[in-house]
């Protein structure tokens, strides 16, 4: 049973809302979920960490480019998603600051099915620092879908403090998209802890300037 | 996908004894086996070891050596009992001595804590995944045959804690190493240059929990903190089967899937099991079919908390399990 009601989480919502239009920042500020944890212990229970998929796009200006097949290099063409193909990247010849330097430039890749199995081959263990190793697609999938999907995608990770935090939105989204997202985010993540709801100390969400708002 | 229940993979399966690990309620971590003893790290940073036989648990010492968390454990070639730990040391006892120390050492440089580790067909490579530290992750290898420094250093395949290393069981130079940056990584030891021996990734999309060879070694399955389990060829990296989160298996007539405790793979018969369980520490046993999930046994009322470990015998069908708390069972049919 959630032990958060909707209505409330709305409220503060809007409070954050409120706030950041007030103080009318030159950046579009981040929303993130706080949740601070008792009754576990990083040093012997199991780790608590993964990824959670949110039904609203949080980053929108997150860039993604593909490394494509002929096809998928053709599609991506037409919907102005920016590519890569096979004999770009052999052009890079495994040069290592080359490969950095497309790490950098843009914040995720997909990559054609087909294409996946000669990463290694083509660019070594390069994106892998950067945390920027490319998801696969198919020539079934729908390109800008699949974007969003990784744009929608956060990593969540508990170290060796009791507390998390989780970019959940941002301040031009509707009260609607945040709650969803939250609720989601909150109700995924609980249903992690091995005691739920008695493993949760406090949750608060605040923009990147503003105040915390505590939601339990 | 509904789970299936299947019938006569194994006989029937019943508990035979119990054992507390610790007063204090440590939590077991591992269970390493061969055919007498069995070995079992606790959160306590200790190794105690059993003799066992159909029925029977009986303690037999403990094993202490690290002052961190022990987070692998293993027994090869039947006879050496190996741990890594937190400590940033491999530790080798030899369990024919009665010796209660180490007979040997293996130490990652600056102490970097040591989360996985595996050893080859051939023994002559040891490899183990680290932590994160500043920001680099990296799979340290050393040589066997000269052990008193890291051979090899692989540092730019994985950018957060390494949890899994498995070498391939049958060719001695192929390995896969998984991380909680979601990556699986396969290299093939020719060189020793990392951007060339690697030879294929697997992106689970969320952080390795388990990971590990099945089939002839052409396949590799892999499990997520999120829970959720999926089959890939490698070193392709093909995706075969995405059983997504396997707590949607959780059936109240049936059985309550709360996490994956690990796969195992049984050589004998080609099957892979994964064993599940539930936070009050009832476990399933499921047999794995392309595509679908059967459910063959379950173990409950042994345990109360999450099960973190269990082992199983193929030949003699004697099942080893352990938990947050604190207990060990055997079980046998």
């Amino acid at each position: 049973m959630s032990k958060i009601q909707v209505p409330a989480v709305r409220e503060s919502i809007r409070t954050v809302l409120k706030e950041s239009q007030e103080k009318n920042r030159k950046f579009t500020e981040t929303i993130e979920l706080q949740v601070g944890l008792k009754n576990y212990d990083p040093q012997r229970d199991k780790r608590f960490s993964g990824t959670v998929k949110l039904p609203n796009v949080p980053r929108p200006k997150m860039s993604v480019a593909i490394l494509g097949d002929a096809h998928d290099c053709d599609r991506a063409k037409e919907i102005g998603i920016e590519f890569m193909s096979v004999e770009d990247l052999k052009k890079l010849n495994k040069n290592k600051k080359l490969i950095k330097k497309l790490a950098k430039k843009y914040d995720a890749f997909l990559a054609s099915e087909s294409l996946i199995k000669q990463i290694p081959r083509l660019l070594g263990p390069g994106l892998h620092k950067a945390g920027k190793f490319p998801t696969p697609v198919t020539h079934n999938d729908d390109l800008n879908a699949k974007a969003d999907e990784l744009r929608s995608t956060i990593k969540f990770q508990l170290k060796k403090v009791l507390c998390l935090g989780v970019a959940v939105g941002h301040v031009k989204m509707s009260e609607d998209e945040l709650v969803a997202n939250i609720m989601l985010s909150i109700n995924f993540l609980v249903s992690l802890l091995k005691k739920n709801w008695q493993n949760v100390r406090s949750l608060y969400i605040k923009s990147t300037m503003g105040k915390p708002q505590r939601l339990y | 996908m509904k789970l299936g229940l299947i019938h006569g993979l194994i006989p029937n399966i019943q508990k035979k004894s119990t054992i507390d690990f610790s007063s204090n309620r440590s939590y077991i971590f591992d269970i390493a086996l061969n055919n007498s003893f069995c070995v079992v790290s606790g959160s306590n940073h200790e190794l105690n070891s059993y003799n066992y036989n159909n029925n029977s648990l009986i303690f037999n010492g403990k094993l202490s050596y690290h002052n961190d968390t022990i987070t692998n454990l293993k027994i090869h070639k039947d006879h050496f009992l190996m741990s890594s730990s937190k400590d940033g040391r491999i530790a080798i006892w030899d369990l024919r001595t009665s010796n209660r120390d180490p007979s040997q050492i293996l130490m990652a440089k600056n102490r970097k804590p040591l989360l996985s580790f595996d050893i080859n067909i051939s023994d002559t490579l040891l490899a183990a995944g680290t932590e994160l530290v500043a920001k680099d992750a990296s799979i340290l290898f050393w040589d066997l045959r000269n052990p008193s420094s890291v051979y090899a250093e692989f540092i730019e395949s994985h950018n957060d804690d390494i949890t899994q290393v498995k070498f391939h069981p049958i060719s001695p130079t192929q390995l896969i190493t998984g991380s909680v940056d979601g990556l699986i990584c396969n290299f093939n030891l020719n060189s020793f240059k990392e951007d060339k021996d690697l030879v294929g990734v697997i992106n689970s999309g969320s952080s390795i929990n388990r990971a590990g060879y099945f089939g002839n070694a052409e396949y590799v399955y892999c499990l997520t903190h999120n829970e959720t389990f999926s089959l890939w060829g490698a070193p392709e990296a093909d995706l075969l089967c995405d059983f997504g989160d396997i707590r949607q298996n959780s059936d109240q007539s049936l059985v309550r899937i709360d996490y994956a405790i690990d796969c195992q793979f049984d050589l004998s018969t080609g099957r892979l099991y994964l064993f599940t369980g539930s936070n009050t520490g009832d476990i399933s046993m499921i047999h794995v079919n392309a595509n679908e999930l059967q459910l063959c046994q379950t173990f409950n009322g042994a345990h109360s908390e999450i099960v973190r470990s269990i082992c199983w015998n193929p030949q003699t069908n004697i099942f080893l399990t352990g938990g947050e708390d604190s207990k060990l069972c055997l079980w046998g049919p």
